[in-house]
């Protein structure tokens, strides 16, 4: 008796291995018939980024898979924000998002309700908050996060052990959302659109994004006025947002200088000495208590911001630090604190 | 009066009895809580029962991707470590001894220390076997450590228990200078990564892991199950050993270079956890008495339920969301083994 459901255990085993592998790959063939046959479609969409860029990340086969309408055909093979091909075997219904920045662009491109969990820090928009969580991710709980029985996990660049274990341990799909640029943000807004049937709205609001944005470049390049401008991300120790970080995208954007551009880092350490030598115009922190703080702080005095009292608070930090929908309000809140002439309320 | 075959006996049957236990409560708790009915279903079903599924899907996953690899790591760790501790403090006659007198937690330290800060992220073997650079150096860091102990400690064919225990200490802190001094030269990063594992931790556990140490674990606790019979004659002192025709030389090698084995795959995978390897055995002792035959199988399931539970601890404080088992460990092991000095090894009076 025993023997007999061990040997047809066995045999059940071995029977679902053998189609399991015939299924993988029909849809692997399936997948490069695609690929190969819509790479026009994935042209077109390669011309939306800055064609530099869209060449070296490969955007042209981030649309492979695409029909001719806005209807994403299953299974699709992106390049997601770590340069690395997803193949996604069917529309995702369970979406396990684990960054804040990501929980807003999915919502904003209208697919909040297909979120399974989030994390503790996923506080926007309020609709967020029904969404169960997963913790912080300091550390990661995998039994938390195996139990939302997702079936495509969004996650943040930079923690590749974690994003191996999802996928070699627990036979998860993981996809990568880390833009570090606008130009960035467009294209992996279109990909994750992408994978998740929701394209038109991914590009109708980076489209949104974009208009914005080139309005506030278009206006101020005829102002010869460029304000060196320092962003402190934390006051001890110093540390500033360099080139590379939205930030200082954003600076520059809003015609202004980042007066870190020597910066080694997106977030780097910066001495007292530096800042002084480097005497920007305005000082940005991350909120109004902050700014308050710098005002008054010992060996500050002679740096111009300081002495005109041009050290400004952002309202909400988030809007700068979340690479998600919301950083065309603090690309907004950037041109209007650069050049309040310009943009005044 | 019980002999003390039969003491031994019942010893080991209540032990593995808790270790069963152990596994069911590790199985149930967690963030996500599962009745320890159902564990028990699903781990029988694994084994061929037929129990019908009335349970979340998720919760085999769960169960068989998330805590057991980590729960059987545990056992292992657990295992070796108390079996090593329980020979030196007979190869010793010391009852301090613990598997890093002669200098395989700190050699394996070193090891780490140098692979986190120097080899970042390379992988050995491709697909789910592969092995990081950091186990493998802490393996290789702890043997090499030993050998180097064993050589200071060799006048020709003769090596002293006593020379043993001060180079064993020597070697070790400088070993411990030397990961100091990497960590005040590498990055923060490093940094962090080093000190996160000196602390010890199971939560890097998987399968592949297990598989890893495995067969270590097994040929090292062969090899010392074995000594028992040698080291009963060890407790009379080496003289006595020899004039009752023990190779005394050879007792030393097998019982270090099988302890070193245990020690150094165990620090490999989970990092320093201290406290094991020299409370169970004393703890053991009391029960089941100084005869190595019993002495050391006890140990090593006693020494699986020990960590299991502390590493079970470690994941359901309410106030963190994890702590690393070898901080528990030392935590609750410090203040039990104080309790059991005062209580049972101190002269009464």
């Amino acid at each position: 008796m025993k023997r007999t459901v061990g040997s047809l255990l066995i045999l059940t085993l071995f029977i679902t291995a053998l189609l399991a592998g015939c299924g993988g790959q029909g849809a692997q063939q399936q997948g490069a018939e695609r690929q190969g046959a819509e790479q026009g479609s994935g042209q077109q969409a390669a011309g939306t980024g800055s064609g530099q860029e869209a060449a070296e990340l490969g955007s042209g086969q981030q649309a492979a898979g695409i029909g001719a309408g806005e209807e994403t055909v299953y299974p699709v093979t992106l390049v997601d924000g770590d340069g690395r091909e997803v193949t996604i075997q069917a529309e995702p219904q369970r979406i396990l998002s684990l960054g804040p920045s990501i929980t807003e662009l999915v919502f904003a491109i209208g697919r909040g309700d297909r979120l399974v969990g989030r994390t503790d820090w996923c506080d926007y928009p309020d609709a967020a908050l029904d969404v169960p969580s997963v913790g912080s991710l300091f550390p990661p709980d995998y039994e938390r996060i195996l139990s939302t029985e997702p079936d495509l996990v969004l996650m943040l660049g930079g923690s590749l052990e974690v994003r191996e274990r999802l996928e070699q341990e627990y036979g998860l799909t993981t996809f990568v959302v880390d833009p570090a640029t606008f130009e960035e943000l467009y294209e992996e807004a279109v990909a994750l659109g992408t994978a998740l049937n929701a394209r038109a709205a991914a590009e109708a609001m980076v489209a949104e994004i974009k208009a914005e944005a080139d309005a506030i470049s278009t206006k101020v390049l005829p102002i010869s006025y460029r304000p060196r401008v320092f962003y402190q991300v934390s006051p001890d120790p110093l540390y500033t947002a360099g080139p590379g970080s939205f930030i200082d995208d954003m600076i520059r954007i809003a015609g202004g200088i980042n007066a870190a551009a020597d910066a080694e880092s997106p977030w780097a350490p910066y001495s007292v000495e530096q800042l002084v030598a480097a005497n920007p115009d305005i000082i940005v922190t991350s909120s109004p208590a902050m700014a308050e703080e710098a005002l008054a702080r010992k060996g500050w005095e002679s740096i111009t911001a300081v002495r005109e009292g041009r050290v400004i608070g952002l309202p909400d930090e988030d809007i700068v630090v979340r690479p998600g929908p919301r950083l065309i309000e603090g690309l907004r809140w950037f041109a209007e604190t650069l050049h309040p002439g310009l943009f005044g309320e | 009066m019980m002999g003390r075959e039969a003491r031994g006996r019942r010893a080991l049957a209540l032990a593995a009895a808790a270790l069963a236990v152990a596994v069911v409560v590790a199985g149930a708790v967690g963030s996500v809580r599962i009745p320890p009915a159902d564990v028990v279903k699903i781990l029988l079903n694994r084994l061929g029962a037929g129990f019908a599924p009335d349970w979340p899907r998720t919760w085999e996953a769960i169960l068989w991707d998330v805590r057991l690899p980590r729960v059987a790591m545990g056992a292992l760790v657990g295992m070796g470590l108390s079996v090593a501790g329980a020979a030196y403090q007979g190869l010793f006659r010391n009852p301090l001894a613990d598997p890093s007198v002669v200098g395989a937690s700190a050699g394996a330290s070193l090891g780490a220390a140098a692979a986190i800060a120097f080899l970042d992220g390379v992988p050995l073997l491709p697909g789910r076997w592969a092995l990081g650079p950091v186990p493998l150096c802490a393996f290789c860091g702890g043997i090499a450590a030993v050998l180097l102990v064993f050589r200071l400690a060799s006048a020709g064919r003769q090596t002293s228990t006593v020379s043993l225990l001060l180079a064993g200490m020597v070697v070790s802190s400088v070993a411990s200078s030397l990961v100091s001094l990497i960590m005040y030269l590498t990055s923060s990063q490093a940094r962090d990564a080093i000190v996160f594992w000196l602390m010890g931790g199971l939560s890097g556990a998987n399968w592949w892991k297990v598989g890893w140490l495995l067969p270590y674990l097994a040929a090292g606790l062969g090899l010392l199950l074995l000594q028992g019979r040698e080291l009963n004659a060890f407790l009379l002192g080496e003289e006595a050993a020899l004039s009752m025709g023990v190779d005394v030389e050879r007792l030393k090698r097998r019982v270090l270079g099988a302890g070193s084995l245990l020690t150094a795959a165990a620090v490999a995978f989970c990092g320093i956890i201290s406290f094991v390897g020299l409370i169970v055995p004393h703890l053991v002792r009391l029960i089941v008495g100084p005869d190595h035959r019993w002495l050391m199988p006890v140990s090593a399931v006693t020494g699986a339920v020990v960590l299991v539970a502390a590493d079970t601890l470690a994941r359901s404080l309410p106030w963190f969301s994890e702590l690393p088992v070898g901080l528990v460990m030392s935590l609750t092991g410090g203040p039990f083994f104080l309790f059991l000095l005062r209580r049972e090894l101190l002269p009464r009076g």
